[in-house]
C-alpha cells in the first residue's frame, strides 16, 4: 500500500470512529442510565464513574404490564415473521421462475411497496379492523406487520434465488423431483442463509414497530415500544426503568445484527457448475 | 432399453425463434448417437425436448415405441447430464448420485449399495463424502454421469459434457464414456460441438444446421459421401478445400491453373462440361508430385506427424487458399514453391451446395 492511500485508509478509519461516537454516545448514555441510581442519574456533570446498580432492571421485571408487553412483542414479532415466510417464501419462488414483463420490475415494485410510508395504511387498516373487530387483537397487528415484512423478505430472497442456477431445478425435474420437492430438497437448502438473514430482519421490524402497535393496539395488546412510551406518560420521572426497558427493545437487534451479516453472504451455491 | 423417434419435430420459441424444423430422426435401441452443429444451431434445444424440459411445438416423439410428446421428464424414463453438470451443492458426492433414487422412494440399504456400486464403476469412492465444491473438473463430470447411470435408466442425454473439461482428460474420458455405453447398452444421444467427439465416439453422427438436419450417417459415411457442402466442410480437420471451378474437357480450370484429373473421374467431369462448381478435397487427399500444379507455399505449421501447408490457388482475379496435409519427415518451408496432384477422392458440389458426382 502506498503512502497516500494509507493516509486515505487512516482517514476513513477516522471518520468512521467518529461517527460510529456521534452514533452510539446516545446509546452509551441511556445504558448508563438503566444502571445508574435516580441522584447519578441527573449529576451535573454527568458521572463517568458510579457504582451500577440494576435496581431498574428488577423493577421492571416485576412490573406486570413491562411483562405483557415483553411477551406480546414476542408474541406478535414470532407469529409476524412466520407468517410473513409463509407467504413470502412461496411468492418469491413464484416471482424467480417467472417469465414476462413484470418479472423485470417485481424487485423494484416491491421496493416500492416497502417504501410507502405506514401512515398511509394506517387510517384504513383503523377503520377495517374497527368494522371486523380486530382492533386491539394480537392477530390484527400480526397481520398489518406482513405489509411492511413480506415485501423484505421477497426483496432479499430474489436475488439470492435468481443465482441459483435454472439447471438445478431442471436436474431435479429430471431425478424425478416435483415441484414441492425441488423448492424443499434443493432451493430452501441454498437459501437457508438469505432466509434466516431475512428473517431476522423482519423480526427485528416487527420488534421495532411503533406506529401500528400504537394505533391499533391500544389497551390490550401493548408491545414494548408503547409500553415505554407509556411509562414515559404515567411514571413520570422514572428514567432508570424506562432506559432499562429500552434496553431491552435494542437487545435482538444487537444479537441478531451480528448473525445477520454472516448469513447474507451466499455462498452456498460454489461448485454447483463448473467453478 | 428403448429406441427414439421423432417425427417432423419442430421447434419454435415463445420471441419466435425457430430452432428446429420438422426433423426426423430414429435413435436405435441401444445405439450411441451423436448430435453435432455449430453453436446456436439447435442441438440443446432438441436434446431438451427429447428430455422432457422444453415443450415441443409440433411433430411426435416416440420413446420406446411410447409416445411422450406430453409426459414430464420422470416419466419418459430418461436420464441426462447438463453441461454445468447441475450437481446439487448442497449434498456430498453419494448424495448426489443417490438422489433420483431417493426420490423414487427406494429404500435406504438399497440406495447405499447402488451408489456405491457406481462410485466404484467411476472410480469416485474416495470423494464419497465430499461437496461437489471440493472435486475437480473431472471428478464433478463423473459424479454428474454417475447419478444419471445409477437409475438405470432406458435413455441416457448428454449435453456436451466433456467441455469443461481440458484436452488431456477429455481424451481420457471420452474413451470411458464409449465404453461404459457399449457396457450398460443404453441408448445415448450425445450434443457435441466438437467434431473429434463426433467423430470417435458415435455410432452414428446427425449433423444439424440452423435447425435443420443435414446427415445422419456413420462417422466413416459422413467423411466419405457427405451430402452437401455444409457437412464436408464441417466433419474433418483440417476443413476440406473448396475450390470454384469450370469443367473443361478432361480438366477442370480454376483462374489460371489448370487442374488433372485423375482418369477415374475423367468421365463425370466431360459430363458437367462448361459447368461451374465446387471441387471439394480434402487436405491429406492432396499429393506432392513433380507432375502437379507450382504452387507457393504462404504457411506451414509443423505438428510433428504431420505438416500443414498453406498454400495459394489462383492469381490476383480471385485466390483461394489451400490446406495440405503431408508427411511430417518432409521438410518444406515457407516460401517454397511445392507441386500439387488431384488424387481420385474428389467432392463435387453444384453452386446450392448438394453434392453432385460419385459416391465412394
Ligand atoms: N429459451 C429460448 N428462447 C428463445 N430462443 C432460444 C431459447 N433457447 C435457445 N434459443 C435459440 O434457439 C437456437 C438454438 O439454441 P440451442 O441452445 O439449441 O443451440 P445449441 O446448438 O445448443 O448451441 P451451443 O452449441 O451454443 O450450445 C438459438 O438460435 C438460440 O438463440
Ligand atoms: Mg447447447
Amino acid at each position: 500500500m502506498n503512502p497516500r492511500s494509507k493516509g486515505i485508509v487512516v482517514a476513513l478509519y477516522g471518520f468512521a470512529i467518529f461517527w460510529g461516537g456521534v452514533i452510539l454516545v446516545p446509546f452509551f448514555w441511556l445504558a448508563a442510565l438503566s444502571v445508574k441510581t435516580r441522584i447519578d442519574a441527573f449529576s451535573v456533570p454527568p458521572k463517568l464513574f458510579f457504582e451500577p446498580t440494576f435496581v431498574a432492571y428488577s423493577e421492571i421485571l416485576r412490573d406486570s404490564k413491562f411483562l405483557s408487553a415483553v411477551l406480546n412483542s414476542v408474541i406478535i414479532s414470532v407469529s409476524a415473521v412466520t407468517l410473513s415466510l409463509l407467504v413470502a417464501v412461496p411468492a418469491a419462488y413464484a416471482l424467480r421462475n417467472m417469465v414476462g414483463p413484470f418479472r423485470r420490475n417485481s424487485t423494484l415494485v416491491l421496493l416500492l411497496l416497502r417504501m410507502v410510508p405506514g401512515m398511509v395504511y394506517l387510517l384504513p387498516y383503523f377503520v377495517l379492523y374497527d368494522r371486523i373487530g380486530l382492533l386491539d387483537t394480537h392477530i390484527g397487528l400480526i397481520l398489518v406487520h406482513l405489509i411492511f415484512n413480506v415485501p423484505l423478505i421477497i426483496w432479499m430472497l430474489l436475488p439470492i434465488w435468481a443465482a441459483i442456477p435454472d439447471d438445478l431445478g431442471e436436474a431435479a425435474r429430471i431425478d424425478g423431483a416435483t415441484l414441492l420437492q425441488t423448492l424443499f430438497l434443493i432451493d430452501l437448502p441454498l437459501l437457508k442463509g438469505g432466509i434466516l438473514a431475512s428473517s431476522i430482519l423482519a423480526f427485528i421490524f416487527s420488534w421495532n414497530e411503533f406506529l401500528f402497535a400504537l394505533i391499533l393496539g391500544r389497551r390490550e395488546v401493548i408491545t414494548l415500544p408503547v409500553a415505554i412510551v407509556n411509562f414515559l406518560a404515567f411514571e413520570g420521572t422514572e428514567w432508570g426503568k424506562i432506559a432499562a426497558a429500552s434496553m431491552f427493545i435494542v437487545l435482538p437487534a444487537i444479537i441478531f445484527g451480528f448473525f445477520v451479516r454472516r448469513y447474507m453472504i451466499a455462498g452456498m451455491t460454489g461448485g454447483a457448475v463448473k467453478g | 432399453m428403448a429406441d427414439i423417434s421423432l417425427t417432423n419435430i419442430t421447434k419454435t420459441y415463445a420471441n419466435g425463434v425457430t430452432a428446429l424444423a420438422e426433423l426426423d430422426l430414429h435413435v436405435q435401441d441401444g445405439e450411441f448417437l451423436v448430435l453435432v452443429g455449430p453453436s446456436g444451431c439447435g442441438k440443446s434445444t432438441l436434446l431438451r425436448m427429447i428430455a422432457g424440459l422444453e415443450e415441443i411445438s409440433g411433430g411426435e416423439l416416440k420413446i420406446g415405441g411410447r409416445l411422450v410428446n406430453q409426459l414430464e421428464p420422470k416419466e419418459r424414463d430418461i436420464a441426462m447430464v447438463f453441461q454445468s453438470y447441475a450437481l446439487y451443492p448442497h449434498m456430498t458426492v453419494a448424495e448426489n448420485i443417490g438422489f433420483p433414487l431417493r426420490l423414487a422412494k427406494m429404500p435406504a440399504v438399497e440406495i447405499e449399495r447402488r451408489v456405491a456400486d457406481v462410485a466404484q464403476l467411476l472410480e469416485l469412492t474416495p470423494y464419497i463424502d465430499r461437496r461437489p465444491a471440493n472435486l475437480s473438473g473431472g471428478q464433478r463430470q463423473r459424479v454428474a454421469m454417475g447419478r444419471a447411470i445409477v437409475r438405470k435408466p432406458s435413455v441416457y442425454l448428454l449435453d456436451e459434457p466433456l467441455s469443461n473439461l481440458d484436452a488431456k482428460l477429455r481424451d481420457q474420458t471420452r474413451s470411458q464414456m464409449v465404453d461404459l455405453q457399449a457396457r450398460l447398452g443404453v441408448t445415448t444421444v450425445y450434443v457435441t460441438h466438437d467434431q473429434v467427439e463426433a467423430m470417435t465416439m458415435g455410432h452414428r453422427v446427425a449433423v444439424l444446421k440452423d435447425g435443420v438436419l443435414q446427415q445422419c450417417s456413420t462417422p466413416r459415411e459422413l467423411y466419405r459421401n457427405p451430402v452437401n457442402k455444409f457437412v464436408a466442410g464441417f466433419i474433418g480437420m483440417p476443413s476440406m478445400n473448396f475450390i470454384k471451378v469450370t469443367a473443361s474437357g478432361e480438366m477442370v480450370n480454376m483462374g489460371p491453373h489448370r487442374l488433372d484429373v485423375p482418369p477415374a473421374l475423367q468421365n463425370e467431369i466431360v459430363r458437367l462440361e462448361g459447368r461451374t462448381f465446387t471441387l471439394g478435397i480434402r487436405p491429406e487427399h492432396l499429393e506432392l508430385s513433380e507432375a502437379g500444379v507450382p504452387l507457393e507455399v504462404t504457411g506451414v505449421e509443423h505438428l510433428g506427424a504431420e505438416t500443414i501447408l498453406r498454400l495459394v490457388l489462383g492469381d490476383s482475379e480471385g485466390a483461394t487458399q489451400i490446406v495440405v496435409r503431408v508427411d511430417g519427415d518432409k521438410r518444406i518451408e515457407r516460401g517454397e514453391t511445392v507441386r500439387i496432384k488431384l488424387t481420385e477422392k474428389l467432392h463435387f458440389f453444384a453452386a446450392d451446395g448438394v453434392r453432385i458426382g460419385p459416391a465412394f
